[in-house]
């Protein structure tokens, strides 16, 4: 028949006309990158300027692929299921690495199955409180607190996510007794606490400079025992560690991953590679550009942080799930 | 703050923006008609196009793209009976009717006519209202949230009536199905039965493709072959254009649309899929003959068309007053502002007011110019579905797949195929299954609203209610007097008769 | 001016002001009832049963609804809704007639038929790639749905998938499944390759 004919014809054009690669050097073709999160997000804005300069780097373009749902899981579990040629890989953050998988049950082994490329930054979540409540320290919020069981609305941007975890972390630490608010991400917490319906939230600075400035809200600590010391307007906020509660030290870690099966000459060209793209002039600027900053790890490192990580949400999830 | 307002102007003097957001709009037509492709995916994709213009060029151009997407939509809607993306379900009651009595035409132009000048007021209200706006905004919270929701959907439920048990049973299986996933208050996962492909829940797009894409097919398939090949959308009996006399008849419903479309895009959470359901539901309400609804009425296409726009308008308040995205669109919209350095936030209108106001007036001007478009596009997109039927079919599937392929994984094939085979057998026992997808829509806000406001309630819920959310009393109120009032309301104007004869 | 083409009178389920209801139908109807009253009601019953892991306690000490309520409620209403629905279904069955489906019965199968491409489409999409699990599809739809002439399969069903995948992996970077076959996804990269240096 004409048509088999002539999808023989085609295919043959095509084998013909494309560069036959004697050995297939890695990278030969587009990588996918998976986020799982939704479209807009901190992750999806820092992969549109890394992957425009690592395309340059590797040779090949790398495709951004959203995959949100699931808590971040339905992302993480394609890319764990993914063939391990290195061609798909993981953007995420350190809540879906080394805490979610233990709270629902995942087809995947996070440590097992995961090898870190790189860690790009992180972002430290600061105590914010309205402007118009009593408190204006991090001691007077905890006394107030104590004296005042449940009356605080502690807003956070979603179960397990990136202020949840400090808040359930303070609370464990303090023994305070708040009422802890859900909030479908961290857009929707800002705005209860601007509205005055929560009255103090765990968040990041990029969102909560604008209304700082504005004097609408006080930022009480920021989480960890690294101080915000190249922030000019939060390079005085405490730190938890300095506080004395150093229990409290979620940061998010902007991290990318690969499915652990990857050979380990690739996996090394890779890591290379986004060291590079640290040095890289316009990715500088770009990072600088979205407020943001450029903390690097190479991948070996973060890997041996990861199981001891690991363990402290166990304990974590124990003490806020009660089983 | 006139000043920066009239250097907006100033701003909008480059014929090169208009470039931008016409090739916007195109492409946002282009892909809203699609099946499974949404719109937000095509802003996604197109956002880092959007990096490399300028802001004043970028922006325009992913609004366009916005705009395009959401008639895009409803030409397929129309035409074939495919909601191209949630927005567009509601026309779906009224558009394949329409193109089956040969009027597809003026089906298309007053879904073109009702979204663009309802968008064109909405953005107008927004720039000028826009303090107002955000004040609002700021008083609404989870209780409102709620009930507003619940009023709406009685609303709906009120004039749908005639589906009677039917509907109903579509409803709490779509809540039901909302249900499936994970619970976003305490994060437990719910009837997912161990699935993989369930644990994030039922995403949107495979839904709305599997109840209304693969019935459309499966049902196309069904006749026979002979008349099958020359059988096809007739665009040349697609009708003569909409006449003057028709459109004036639906400026009232377009109106109320816009109102309530800009009401419900204050509220967060929301939508424009509730919002073309009530403008739906209050356009048959209203109207003078309630029974021409759904066999192909005008004003049931101008109805939730006006309104899914007006939506358009308030949904960037929170974006350029506090710098908190609402929804998907906004938060890449956020991530465009962002990219060019921009914080959108309290300090935005007295650093780069002139932009703002530039960027507004744009967004504003796009309507006008997507008339024109869309007038002249009409055409060429409606021939484009013209095909045969061996062509278009086997295209529409491939393009459902990947649709739902392109944010979701193999799995999610598999789920939208099992959800098309029921909601097959289901049209074929008559269920209407509209109530189904709003539902389904809804069953997440509710829970979540509810849940919230009882957590600030503190136990107390009375008190919270009525003493310090009044917006929210006040709509609860309403909707339980109008509960009330669609049960009892006969027997009591019966007995009234009785006592006066 | 033209008339569109009529539309057959659809496979439904009449009821009510119509002429008595198809037999096989109506069975069907009855069978959908009962299965979903009674879905409704062992979901509504045993629904705490269906909660997975991953719920926290909520951090204080006041009422809120468990996660089981929602649901619960859901299919309450929905096995209650179900029972005048059965009721419903009963008595068309009764009333119905067993009229000649002989033709209705063809139309499901030509359905039924698209339904089974539909699954194979599913479920082949990741084995075979996408282009070549679309070729296939298309070939066989386009086949079935009265298509004979060779010329005609070559734009619809060659070029369409190869076109689609073009434009959605290396001009909007959306990636599709590729084949798992090496030998298929050899071909598939190698064409896109092709593609590429001569389109872009």
């Amino acid at each position: 028949m004409k048509n088999i004919r002539y999808l023989w014809i085609l295919a043959l054009a095509a084998v013909i006309g494309a560069p036959l690669p004697a050995a297939a050097e890695y990278p030969d073709r587009p990588i996918t990158l998976i986020i799982p999160l939704g479209p807009g997000g901190s992750h999806d804005l820092h992969a549109r300027g890394i992957t425009g300069i690592i395309s340059d780097i590797l040779g090949q373009p790398m495709v951004v692929r959203l995959v949100p749902g699931a808590g971040g899981m339905k992302g993480t579990s394609e890319a764990a299921k993914a063939k391990a040629d290195g061609y798909t890989l993981l953007f995420t953050h350190n809540a879906f690495d080394q805490l979610k998988p233990q709270t629902v049950d995942v087809n995947f082994n996070t440590l097992q199955d995961f090898k870190t490329v790189a860690r790009i930054n992180f972002a430290a979540p600061i105590l914010v409180a309205r402007a118009d409540q009593p408190y204006k320290t991090f001691e007077e919020f905890v006394a107030y607190a104590k004296a005042n069981p449940g009356k605080v609305n502690m807003g956070h941007s979603g179960v397990w996510g990136p202020a949840h975890i400090p808040a359930s972390q303070l609370i464990k630490e303090t023994g305070i007794k708040v009422n802890l608010i859900p909030h479908k991400g961290g857009g929707p917490a800002l705005q209860a606490l601007l509205a005055g319906e929560d009255q103090v939230t765990w968040i990041f600075a990029t969102q909560t400079r604008p209304h700082y400035l504005d004097g609408k809200v006080r930022v009480l600590a920021v989480a960890g025992d690294t101080p915000l010391a190249n922030d000019k307007d939060f390079k005085d906020v405490p730190t938890m560690a300095a506080l004395g509660y150093s229990g409290v030290a979620f940061t998010m870690d902007r991290i990318f991953m690969a499915p652990a099966g990857m050979n380990d000459a690739d996996l090394k060209k890779l890591r290379d590679a986004f060291e590079e793209l640290m040095d890289h002039k316009s990715f500088q600027r770009f990072i600088t550009s979205i407020g943001e900053e450029v903390m690097f790890m190479r991948g070996e490192e973060y890997d041996k942080l990861r199981p001891g990580r690991y363990e402290s949400y166990t304990d974590l999830i124990k003490s806020v799930s009660g089983k | 703050m006139f000043e920066s307002f009239l250097q907006g102007f100033e701003l909008l003097l480059r014929w090169d923006i208009y470039f931008y957001i016409s090739m916007g709009l195109v492409v946002g037509m282009f892909v809203g008609a699609m099946p499974g492709l949404t719109t937000v995916l095509a802003m996604a994709v197109l956002l880092p196009v959007s990096f490399n213009l300028e802001p004043m060029l970028g922006i325009p151009f992913l609004i366009g793209v916005y705009k395009g997407g959401i008639y895009g939509g409803s030409i397929s809607a129309i035409l074939v009976g495919i909601p191209g993306t949630g927005a567009s379900i509601a026309t779906t009651f009224d558009g394949p009717a329409l193109t089956r009595q040969g009027k597809a035409r003026k089906a298309l132009e007053m879904a073109l006519f009702s979204s663009t000048i309802a968008d064109f007021l909405s953005d107008v209200a927004t720039l000028f209202l826009i303090g107002l706006i955000a004040m609002i905004i700021l008083k609404i919270g989870p209780p409102e949230i709620f009930s507003i929701i619940i009023f709406s959907l009685i609303l709906i439920a009120s004039v749908s009536s005639e589906s009677g048990i039917r509907g109903a049973i579509a409803a709490f299986l779509g809540l039901g199905l909302g249900f499936i996933g994970t619970d976003a208050v305490t994060g437990a996962s719910r009837m997912t039965f161990g699935i993989d492909a369930l644990s994030g829940g039922i995403p949107l797009i495979p839904l709305i493709i599997g109840v209304f894409a693969l019935p459309e097919i499966l049902e196309a398939v069904e006749s026979r072959a002979r008349t099958f090949i020359s059988e096809s959308v007739d665009m040349s009996s697609a009708g003569e254009r909409l006449r003057w006399y028709e459109f004036r008849r639906s400026i009232r419903t377009i109106l109320r649309s816009t109102a309530i479309g800009t009401g419900i895009g204050m509220v967060p959470g929301v939508g424009q899929v509730v919002a073309a359901f009530v403008g739906y539901s209050a356009a048959k309400r209203a109207s003078k003959t309630p029974e021409n609804f759904g066999k192909g009425e005008l004003d049931g296409i101008a109805g939730p068309e006006a309104a899914n726009n007006a939506v358009n308008g308030p949904t960037l308040v929170p974006l350029l007053t506090l710098g908190i995205p609402g929804d998907n669109v906004t938060a890449i919209l956020l991530g465009a502002f962002v990219a060019h350095g921009i914080r959108p936030g309290p300090q935005i209108f007295s650093e780069q007011g002139a932009l703002i106001y530039a960027l507004l007036l744009a967004i504003i001007i796009a309507n006008v110019l997507f008339i024109f478009l869309g007038y002249v596009l009409l055409k060429p997109f409606a021939k484009a579905i013209q095909l045969k039927k061996a062509y278009l079919i086997p295209v529409i599937l491939a393009l459902s797949f990947v649709g739902t392929l392109s944010t979701g994984t193999t799995s999610d094939l598999a789920v939208m195929v099992v959800i098309g085979l029921c909601a097959y057998i289901l049209r074929k026992l008559r269920f209407d299954l509209a109530p189904l997808v709003i539902a389904f829509v809804l069953a997440e806000p509710i829970e979540y609203t509810l849940s919230q406001s009882m957590l600030y309630a503190r136990g107390d819920i009375f008190e919270y209610l009525f003493v310090q959310r009044p917006i929210a009393s006040v709509f609860l109120t309403a909707g339980i007097l109008w509960i009330a009032w669609m049960i009892f309301g006969p027997w009591i104007r019966g007995r009234l008769r009785q006592q006066r004869a | 001016m033209e008339q569109a083409p009529p539309t057959k009178p659809p496979l439904v389920m009449a009821g009510g002001d119509d002429a008595a209801p198809n037999r096989l139908l109506a069975q069907v109807d009855l069978a959908v009832a009962v299965l979903l009253a009674c879905a409704g009601l062992l979901f509504a019953i045993f629904m705490p049963a269906l909660i997975g892991a991953g719920g926290i306690e909520t951090a204080q000490d006041f009422m809120t609804i468990s996660p089981a309520f929602f649901p619960r409620l859901a299919m309450g209403l929905l096995a209650l809704t179900c029972v005048p629905y059965v009721l419903q279904a009963i008595r068309n069955l009764a009333r119905s007639s067993k009229r000649d489906i002989g033709a209705q019965l063809i139309e499901l199968r030509r359905a039924g038929f698209m339904v089974v491409i539909a699954v194979g489409y599913a479920g082949t999409m990741s084995w075979l790639g996408f282009l070549l699990a679309t070729m296939l599809v298309s070939a066989v739809a386009s086949y079935f749905l009265g298509l004979r002439r060779p010329l005609a399969f070559v734009p619809g069903v060659i070029l369409v998938p190869i076109v689609v995948r073009f434009v959605f992996e290396r001009m909007l970077y959306i990636a599709l499944p590729r084949s798992e076959i090496e030998f298929v996804a050899g071909i598939e990269d190698a064409a896109m390759r092709f593609l590429v240096d001569i389109l872009l």
